[in-house]
Parts: C-alpha cells; structure tokens; sequence
C-alpha cells in the first residue's frame, strides 16, 4: 500500500511527498486513505456514479444512506470516516468529505475539500492516501471545472504547509481513466507553477 | 469521560488512552444517570458510552446529553454491531460508533477525529444500516409485540398485556415475520436481538 499503482504518473515531489496522479476511484486505488468528495445531492440524478457510484456500493449504500438520513450531511468541510471497509475496498480507512451544495460549487471548495482530508489523513499518521474529487461522479458539468488541478494541489500544499507530515509519503489524486495523458500533463503544469519557490 | 458500567472496560480504555500525551481520562461513570451528572462539573471534549447498561440506558442518554449539551461529542463503544442500535445512537446524536473490538489505534484516531468535528463509524456498522433501510422498518407496537414474545409470552399474553385481541396480535406477528424475513417468533426473536432492534 504505498500508493504507487502501476498506472500511477508521478507529477513531482514536494515536502517529501511524492504526488502522483492515477486513472483509479476510491474502491480501486491501493492506499491506506482513500478519500472522496461527496456533494450534499446530485445534480440531475438520483445518486452518484462513476467512482464515487462505485465507491457507495462497495459500502453497501453506506455514504448515500447515511446522507440522506443527515447523519453526514456532506455540508463543505464534514468529514465522515469509515474504517476498516470490506474489500472490494483497498484502503484500511475510507474519508467521505462534504462538497456542500453543487450548485454553487468553485475550485476553493475542493481545494478546502483536499486540505481537509489531507490533514485528516496527516492525523491518523497515514503512509499513504488519495483523493477522488467526484465531480463529474456527481452531475457538474465538465466545461464548468477549470481550475480544479489547481485548485487540489494548493490544497494538499495549504496542509502539508500546515501539518508536516511526518508518516505521508505517498498523495494520489484519482482522475477518470479518459484523456488520462492530458490530464497528467495539466496537473503537471500545475504542480510546476504552484511548487516554484 | 468513559461511560460503562463495567469496571475492567473502564480501566482499560483508560489505560489505553493516558498512553497518549494529548488525552487524558477526567471522568467515569457506570451509568446513563451518573453520567448526566458528571458531564457539567467536567465539560469533556469527548463521551465514550456504552449503550447496554442498567437504568436509562446508552441511547436515552445520548439523547439527554445532546439535549442539555448540544456541543457534547459522543462515540458509541460497544458491543453491539446491529444497524437498528447503531441508527439509534447516530439519530440521537451520537457522532462515532466502533465495536470493543476495535484496535487501539482506532479508537484513538476516532477520539480525535469526532474531537476535530468529524463523524466516525465503523465501515461494516455503515454498510448494515444502508443494506436493512431497503426493508420496512418494525413500528413500535410491533418492536413492543416481539418483545413481550422474546420474554417468553404467548400471543393470548401479549393480548392481555396489550389490551388488544389475540387475533390483532396475531396479524402484528405475520407482518414481523415478513419484515424480518423469520419463519418462526424464535427466528424472529433472534433476528431482531442481533440487529438491536429489541434487547434481551
């Protein structure tokens, strides 16, 4: 579980984190953390797809039940932790963090999204940890999401500027497996621009 | 503040937790009752409560916590890994839910998670409470009629007790052997003592 994944593309190094970007969801990736964005509803559909879809069934339901109950009303920064999830989960420990209303989503919600699980997982002294924005999992509109490489890296750097992380060596951002080597290069780009002292 | 009305359970979480140099035990109790008096006299960051004790019990007492405190976090530490129990707790307010067998190192990260704001169960309790919410829930009477059968009562006995005809009871009987998918009032029993949906 060092978050390397075979198809992992390594986008830099920085703390001594290794930051890599992998066409993998929260089930799939090979991680102690896995973390994933959870909006407080959809956007044109009754429950989420893709990864975060993926990830709420291999929980049996668990993150959408319980949302719908208010018990994690996935408001921007409630964090919901579930541990020692049953396979086909990888991760030791799964963090659902709340992205608030989708309708008034913007890139600082998910840089806060990250920092917030980054430090979580800085908390419980994780090896090694993802984060599966879900945005398109949850109906936003793919031309609405400039910005968002960005807006994850600041905030993975806003919490390791905060919290050294002793333990982390690993960060894996999960991205959907289509246009993989484009996305790779615009995190590259980003992470060039954001980690220049 | 740990809440259990077992003594062994008490010093070891506390053993467990002052190995920590950031934690520290400032109160116990061995009841729901005990508890709600000592939670002002030390305004804990955190409540670790059991939920089967004598007198009001663990989910009253959440509920009275809560109530008198709105600020109080709470994490259920129990034995019982049944949906029905652990979404009682979680509607009452309880803000973390982990079975005694939980490994020190998660207890500890739970402590600090639900210190920091964030809810925390274990994954299994989570997928139990989504996988029975496709079921119709027992009402009360119903919860009240499968009780009295667990205390070994005949359904002439529930009646009685009821004020309601065998036959009513009867009907109630049908619809939680549909409910629960139990085939007999023992299946029934079992079934609904191993979700917490009654106590035995």
């Amino acid at each position: 579980m060092d978050g390397r994944t075979d198809d992992a593309a390594t986008i830099g190094v920085w703390r001594g984190v290794r930051i890599d970007v992998a066409p993998r969801d929260a089930v799939s990736v090979e991680v102690m953390v896995a973390s994933a964005g959870v909006f407080a509803h959809e956007i044109g559909r009754t429950r989420p797809g893709g990864g975060l879809g993926n990830l709420d069934t291999a929980l049996g339901g668990a993150i959408t039940r319980l949302r719908a109950d208010g018990i994690f009303r996935a408001e921007t920064g409630d964090v919901l932790t579930l541990s020692a999830p049953a396979r086909p989960i990888h991760a030791t420990t799964v963090l659902a963090i709340g992205l608030g209303d989708p309708a008034v989503w913007t890139p600082e919600t998910i840089r806060q999204a990250v920092s917030t699980a980054a430090r979580e997982t800085i908390r419980i002294e994780a090896t090694s940890a993802a984060f599966a924005p879900s945005l398109l999992d949850s109906g936003l509109d793919p031309d609405g999401l400039a910005g968002t490489p960005d807006a994850m890296l600041a905030g993975l750097f806003d919490a390791l500027s905060d919290a050294p992380a002793r333990m982390l060596s690993r960060w894996v951002f999960c991205v959907g497996a289509g246009r993989f080597e484009t996305v790779v290069e615009v995190f590259r780009a980003s992470f060039d621009r954001l980690a220049a002292p | 503040m740990i809440v259990d009305d077992h003594p062994f359970l008490r010093e070891g979480v506390k053993a467990v937790i002052e190995t920590q140099e950031d934690l520290a035990v400032v109160a116990e109790a061995e009841s729901g009752e005990q508890a709600l008096a000592l939670y002002p006299t030390h305004l804990p960051d955190i409540v670790l409560m059991d939920l089967q004790m004598p007198g009001i019990g663990g989910v009253d007492t959440i509920a009275a916590m809560r109530s008198n405190w709105p600020h109080a976090r709470i994490v259920v530490l129990t034995t019982y890994s049944g949906d029905a129990q652990a979404l009682r707790a979680l509607r009452a307010g309880a803000a973390g839910y982990l079975l005694k067998n939980t490994l020190r190192k998660e207890l500890l990260d739970t402590i600090r998670s639900v210190h920091a704001g964030g809810k925390h169960l274990n994954a299994q309790v989570a997928s139990s409470i989504a996988f029975h919410v496709i079921e119709d829930a027992l009402t009360e009477r119903e919860i009240g009629v499968l009780s009295l059968a667990a205390s070994g009562n005949s359904n002439k006995q529930i009646a009685a007790k009821l004020a309601v005809s065998e036959e009513t009871v009867k009907g109630h009987m049908k619809l939680i052997f549909a409910k629960l998918g139990a085939s007999d009032r023992t299946h029934a029993v079992t079934i609904a003592a191993k979700r917490g949906i009654i106590e035995l």
